[in-house]
C-alpha cells in the first residue's frame, strides 16, 4: 500500500517496529542506531567488537562503552473475516551491551571483550486471544559473550576474531484447547536455557584518510535446548494423554551474520557510510519439539517456518557541528525472512524502513554519550497461513527505541 | 521550521508521549455489502428450528451456550458484511439455566467425574420463565417438531415453556412472530424432534400395563403438510425471501446412543456355561410342558381306553343326526350311528378326522371342543400333574419313563429345533466367554425377550438410571426393559422415516429456490471422523469435541461447526461472501 506523507507522519504517532527481520535486535551501539544502523567500514570504537573486530586494532585509545536500549513494542492482529483487533501488552525489552578494548600501548594488539544482545524477542498477547493455542507468550534471549583479538597488518589494515559463548533462553507459553469447568483453558508452559558457541570475524582497511572498508561474519549459532521443561496445566481427566511435566529438547538457529560496508569522507567534518547486510535465515527451516513422554500420543511436535535468506541495506551519515557534537541520521531497508503463509504469533515479521536519529556528544577529554532514536515503518501484512491450525489474518507490528551509550576512553 | 515555532521542551514532552502510547493500527477496506451478499438478501435475517437452533446443551438452554448458538455465529459472520445487522436471542438470565427432565426443570449437567462417569443437574437459573422483550430473532422453540411452528398458542401458558417467554402473545405461532420481523433471510432446521421422542423411548414398547407405549414418529404426510406450510408462509411473506433449510441427521448415530457397549456384559467361561445351561434348562421344561400338553390334546381327540376320542364321538353324532334327518326314530338312529362307526367306512372316517384335527386343527368349530375340553380344570390338573411328573423323571434323566419313547424324543427333537430358531432371531441368547449383547425385553419374540447383536444400541438413559451399575450386571440374567434399547427392527424404522422426511424436505428446497444444507451426510462424516482446522471431530461422547454432555446436543465447538457448514452451503449457493468461524474460539466439553 502506498502512503502519502501525511500518513506516514500520522503513522509517525502510532510508532514504528523496532527489531530487525525475525528475532534478530540491531541495536549493538547507539552510534550505530542513529546512523542507520552501519558499522562494519567505521572508525573503530570498543562496539567494533561485535561490528567488526578486525576494526578493533586500529582503535586509538582503549575504552569502555555501555549502552542499553528501551524497546517500546505493540503488535496488532485482525483476524481474516472479524471486526476483532487483538493486541500485545509487551513488556519493555531491554537489550544492552558492554564493550571492552583494551591493548598495549604501541602494540599491535588490540584486546576486547564484549557481552551484548544480537537476539531477543519479548511478546506478551492478550488474555483470551484469537491465536492463544498458537502463542500466548514469548521471551527469547541470547547473551553473546565474546573476547575478541585484533592484529592490525599495517596502520591501514587490520584483522580481528573472537570467540562466541551465548547463554540463551527461551520461555514459551501458549494454551490448549481442553477447557476446565471454570472456563479457564489448560496451558503449556516450554522453558529451557541453551548454550551455544560460534565465532566473529573481521577484517577492517583505511584505502585513504576519507575512505574506509569492512567486512565482517559472525557465524550461526544454535540455541539448542537440551533439558528444557514441558510444564502442562490441565484437567486430571486428561491426565492419560498429557502428562504433568516433561522435559523436551529444541533448537532454534541465530542466522549468520555477513556485512559488507564502507564510509566515505567527503569534507572533514562529513560522513556518509554504507553497509550490506545478508542474514542467513534459511538455517530457520522449522521450530520442533521432541518430547520425552509423549503429550497427546504424539513425542515430537513440529511446526514448517520455511524462512528465507534476508539482506538489509543501511545508510548512515554524521555531521560533526562543534568538537564535542556530532549529529547522526540515517536509514534502513530491511527485508523480512518470512515468507508469505509463515507468519506466526511470535515473530510476526514484514519488511521494514527505518528511520534513526541521534547525537554524539563528548564530555571533557574521555567521555562520550551516544543518544539515538530509531522510528521504522513495518509494513502491515496479511497471513493466509500455509500451516495446519495456523492463524490467518492481518498482522502490523509497531515499536520506537530510544537508546544511550556511554564510553569511556582511556 | 517546526523547531523555532515549538518550544523544545513541548517537543520533548511530545515525543515521550509518543514513545509510551504506541499502537499499530490495522487497515483494512470495510467488505463491500453489495458484492459480498451475491443473490442473498442479508438486512434481516431470522433463524427457525428447535433445540439445535437455540443452542441447547448439556441437556439445558442456558446463556453461554445460546450465546454461540448457530445462528448467533453465523449472525456476527454476516455482520462482518453487513454491519446493520441486528440479530437478539431470547437470552437466559445468567445461570444454569433450563430443561426438563420428565417434566422437571433442572439446570444444566456438568461433569463430575470422566472414569467412572458421573454426571449431575444443576439448579436451574432463577426467573427463567421471565418473559424476554422483543423483537427475537432466533426464533428457535426447543422440543418444537415441524407442526408446532405454525400451532397457534404454543407461546401460551399451556403450550412450549420455552417460546412462552419470547411469543408475542398466547395465540401466536411462531411463523406469525418471524414474519412480523419482515425478514430476507431465514435458516430452518426442524423435523429431528419428530422422530427423536420415538427414539428416545426406545421405540415403541410395552409398558407396566401391558400397553403399548413409547412417542410415535410424525406420519410422513403429516409432516410433508406441516413443513410445506412453513415454506408457504415464509415466501407469501416475502417472494424473494433466501433461506437454508437442513435435513435430518441419521438419530441413531449420536452419542446418547452408542455409548453404553451393546455387548458391556463381561462373563468369564463358568458364568457363560452356567447361564447358557440355565436358560436352555428354562427352554426344556416349556418343551417338556408342551409335549405334555400336546399329548392330552391328541388323547382328547383320539380318546383312550376309558374315554371316547372326541373324534369318535363327532362321527357317531354325524351318523345320527343323519339318521335323524332320514326319519329314523331316536333308538334306530342310535342303532344306525353305532354300527357305522364299527364299520370300515366309519372307522376311516374317525381316523380322517382324528388326523386333521391333529395335525391342521381343521375344522375349527370341532378343534373348538377340543380346545374347551383341553382348557378344563380337570384336564389342566391331570396336564400340570403328568408335568410335574416329567419334570421329577427328566431330573432323573429318565424322561421316557414319564412321557414314552415318543415322547422323550419328540422333546429332544423341539428343544432342539426351537433353540436353533430362537437363536438365529436372537430371541434366545447364546453366552460366550468375554463380552456378550444384552438381554433387553421385546414385545415380538415369543420368550419376551431378545439378545443384543452388533448394531443394536442401548440408549444413555439406561446408565443414567442406574441400570447397567456394576452391582446390577453380577445378575447375568437381568433383562434391561425394551424402552432401554433400539433393535436392529427399531433402528430401521427410524431410518426409514428420515430418509422420508428428508426426501421432502429436498424436494421443498428445489421447488423453492432454498439451500439444502445436508447436515445428513455431513454427520455420517462426522461419526467417521472429521478434522477441520487442526481440530478433531467425532460422534464419540465427551472427547469427540462435536456432542454436549446430554450426548443428544452438540457442544459450543459442535455447533460452531454446524454454522461453518451452513456458511459454506449458503456460499456456494448464493455466491456470497460470508466469512466461516474460527472453530478454535468455542469450546467442546470442560473436562474436571
Amino acid at each position: 500500500m502506498k502512503k502519502s506523507l501525511f500518513t506516514t507522519l500520522v503513522t509517525l504517532f502510532f510508532c514504528g517496529s523496532a527489531w530487525a527481520g525475525g528475532y534478530q535486535v540491531l541495536l549493538q551501539s547507539n552510534r550505530s542506531t542513529a546512523m542507520g544502523n552501519i558499522g562494519v567500514g567505521l572508525r573503530p570504537d570498543p562496539s567494533s567488537i561485535n561490528f567488526n573486530p578486525g576494526a578493533l586494532a586500529l582503535m586509538r585509545q582503549n575504552g569502555i562503552q555501555i549502552g542499553a536500549n528501551l524497546i517500546y513494542s505493540n503488535i496488532a492482529f485482525q483476524p481474516f473475516g472479524s471486526n476483532q483487533v487483538y493486541r500485545t501488552e509487551n513488556p519493555t525489552g531491554t537489550p544492552f551491551h558492554v564493550f571492552a578494548a583494551l591493548g598495549p600501548e604501541n602494540s599491535k594488539f588490540k584486546f576486547g571483550l564484549g557481552v551484548y544482545t544480537p537476539y531477543g524477542s519479548s511478546v506478551v498477547w492478550e488474555e483470551g486471544w484469537e491465536g492463544q493455542f498458537n502463542l500466548t507468550e514469548l521471551s527469547l534471549q541470547a547473551i553473546f559473550i565474546q573476547p575478541t583479538i585484533s592484529y592490525a597488518l599495517s596502520n591501514r589494515l587490520s584483522i580481528g576474531a573472537g570467540f562466541i559463548y551465548s547463554i540463551g533462553g527461551v520461555n514459551l507459553q501458549r494454551n490448549i484447547d481442553l477447557p476446565f469447568t471454570d472456563g479457564t483453558y489448560s496451558s503449556a508452559t516450554l522453558d529451557g536455557s541453551a548454550p551455544g558457541l560460534g565465532y566473529n570475524l573481521g577484517l577492517y582497511f583505511e584505502p585513504s584518510k576519507r575512505v574506509s572498508l569492512g567486512i565482517n561474519y559472525r557465524s550461526r549459532v544454535n540455541m539448542e535446548v537440551e533439558e528444557g521443561t514441558a510444564t502442562f496445566n490441565r484437567p486430571e481427566a486428561a491426565a492419560g494423554a498429557i502428562p504433568e511435566q516433561t522435559s523436551f529438547q529444541a533448537a532454534l538457529p541465530l542466522p549468520s551474520y555477513l556485512t559488507i560496508g564502507a564510509t566515505f569522507r567527503p569534507t572533514q567534518s562529513l560522513m556518509l557510510g554504507v553497509d550490506i547486510s545478508r542474514a542467513g535465515w534459511s538455517a530457520y527451516e522449522s521450530l520442533r519439539f521432541e518430547y520425552e513422554q509423549p503429550v497427546n500420543n504424539q513425542e515430537v511436535s513440529e511446526e514448517a517456518r520455511n524462512y528465507e535468506d534476508s539482506y538489509t541495506f543501511k545508510f548512515g551519515a554524521e555531521y560533526q557541528l562543534l568538537n564535542s557534537l556530532s549529529l547522526r541520521a540515517g536509514a534502513y531497508y530491511d527485508q523480512s525472512p518470512v515468507q508469505e503463509g509463515y507468519l506466526t504469533p511470535e515473530t510476526p515479521d514484514s519488511d521494514a524502513l527505518g528511520l534513526t536519529a541521534g547525537l554524539g556528544i563528548k564530555v571533557g577529554q574521555r567521555f562520550i554519550a551516544d543518544l539515538s532514536f530509531l522510528y521504522i515503518n513495518r509494513m502491515q501484512r496479511d497471513n493466509e497461513s500455509e500451516l495446519e491450525g495456523g492463524l490467518s489474518g492481518t498482522y502490523n507490528a509497531e515499536a520506537v527505541i530510544p537508546g544511550l551509550s556511554l564510553t569511556y576512553q582511556f | 521550521m517546526l523547531h523555532k515555532t515549538i518550544p523544545y521542551p513541548l517537543l520533548l514532552i511530545l515525543l515521550i508521549f509518543f514513545i509510551i502510547s504506541c499502537e499499530p493500527e490495522i487497515e483494512r477496506p470495510a467488505p463491500a455489502y453489495e458484492e459480498a451478499r451475491g443473490d442473498a438478501d442479508f438486512s434481516v435475517y431470522v433463524a427457525l428450528g428447535n433445540s439445535l437452533s437455540a443452542g441447547y446443551a448439556d441437556n439445558a438452554l442456558y446463556r453461554e451456550a445460546q450465546e454461540n448458538s448457530f445462528p448467533a455465529v453465523i449472525a456476527r459472520k454476516i455482520e462482518y458484511i453487513n454491519p446493520d445487522l441486528v440479530f437478539n436471542q431470547a437470552l437466559m438470565p445468567k445461570g444454569n439455566g433450563v430443561g426438563f427432565s420428565s417434566g422437571v426443570p433442572l439446570g444444566r449437567l456438568v461433569l463430575n467425574s470422566v472414569s467412572p462417569l458421573e454426571l449431575s443437574a444443576t439448579p436451574p437459573s432463577e426467573g427463567w420463565q421471565a418473559k424476554v422483550e422483543g423483537p427475537v430473532h432466533n426464533l428457535a422453540v426447543p422440543g418444537a417438531t415441524v407442526s408446532d411452528l405454525t400451532r397457534p398458542g404454543l407461546g401460551s401458558t399451556q403450550g412450549n415453556p420455552f417460546f412462552y417467554r419470547f411469543a408475542s402473545s398466547e395465540g401466536t405461532t411462531v411463523l406469525q412472530d418471524a414474519i412480523a420481523l419482515n425478514p430476507t433471510f431465514f435458516t430452518l432446521w426442524i423435523g429431528n424432534n419428530d422422530i427423536l421422542g420415538h427414539a428416545l423411548s426406545g421405540g415403541y414398547f410395552v409398558d407396566e400395563n401391558n400397553q403399548l407405549a413409547g412417542d410415535a414418529p410424525t406420519p410422513v404426510e403429516e409432516f410433508q403438510e406441516s413443513y410445506q406450510q412453513i415454506i408457504d408462509q415464509l415466501t407469501a411473506s416475502n417472494a424473494n425471501i433466501s433461506g437454508a433449510i437442513a435435513n435430518l441427521p441419521y438419530v441413531s448415530q449420536i452419542p446418547y446412543f452408542n455409548t453404553v457397549p451393546w455387548n458391556a456384559l463381561a462373563l468369564d467361561a463358568a458364568q457363560a456355561a452356567q447361564l447358557n445351561a440355565g436358560f436352555e434348562a428354562e427352554l426344556r421344561k416349556q418343551v417338556i410342558y408342551q409335549v405334555v400338553e400336546e399329548g392330552a390334546r391328541r388323547r382328547i381327540i383320539t380318546g383312550t381306553p376309558e374315554q371316547e376320542g372326541l373324534a369318535q364321538r363327532v362321527i357317531y353324532q354325524q351318523a345320527y343326526q343323519q339318521a335323524i334327518s332320514q326319519g329314523a326314530s331316536p333308538e334306530e338312529a342310535e342303532t344306525s350311528a353305532s354300527q357305522f362307526v364299527e364299520s370300515d367306512q366309519g372307522q376311516a372316517e374317525i381316523l380322517a378326522l382324528q388326523t386333521n384335527l391333529i395335525e391342521n386343527r381343521q375344522p375349527e368349530e370341532v378343534h373348538d371342543l377340543v380346545e374347551q375340553q383341553l382348557n378344563s380344570e380337570p384336564v389342566q390338573d391331570q396336564v400340570n400333574q403328568n408335568f410335574q411328573a416329567a419334570l421329577q423323571a427328566d431330573q432323573a434323566g429318565q424322561l421316557e419313563v414319564a412321557l414314552g419313547e415318543e415322547g422323550a424324543a419328540r422333546v429332544e427333537a423341539s428343544q432342539t429345533a426351537q433353540l436353533s430358531l430362537l437363536r438365529d432371531l436372537n430371541f434366545f441368547p447364546e453366552f460366550r466367554e468375554g463380552p456378550n449383547g444384552f438381554l433387553v425385553g421385546s414385545e415380538h419374540s415369543p420368550t419376551g425377550f431378545r439378545q443384543l447383536t452388533k448394531n443394536e444400541k442401548v440408549l444413555f438413559s439406561a446408565a443414567l438410571e442406574g441400570l447397567l451399575s456394576a452391582e446390577r450386571l453380577t445378575q447375568f440374567d437381568y433383562i434391561l426393559p425394551d424402552r432401554y434399547a433400539l433393535d436392529t427392527d427399531e433402528i430401521q424404522l427410524i431410518q426409514t422415516h428420515i430418509d422420508a422426511y428428508n426426501s421432502i424436505i429436498k424436494t421443498i428446497a428445489e421447488s423453492n429456490s432454498l439451500a439444502l444444507v445436508d447436515m445428513n451426510t455431513f454427520f455420517n462424516q462426522v461419526v467417521a471422523g472429521y478434522t477441520e482446522d487442526g481440530t478433531n471431530f467425532s460422534a464419540t461422547y465427551i472427547t469427540g469435541n462435536t456432542f454436549s454432555l446430554d450426548g443428544v446436543h452438540l457442544s459450543q465447538k459442535g455447533y460452531a461447526l454446524v454454522a461453518e457448514r451452513f456458511i459454506e452451503t449458503i456460499n456456494a449457493y448464493f455466491n456470497s461472501e460470508i466469512p466461516e468461524p474460527n472453530l478454535r474460539n468455542y469450546p467442546a466439553v470442560a473436562l474436571p
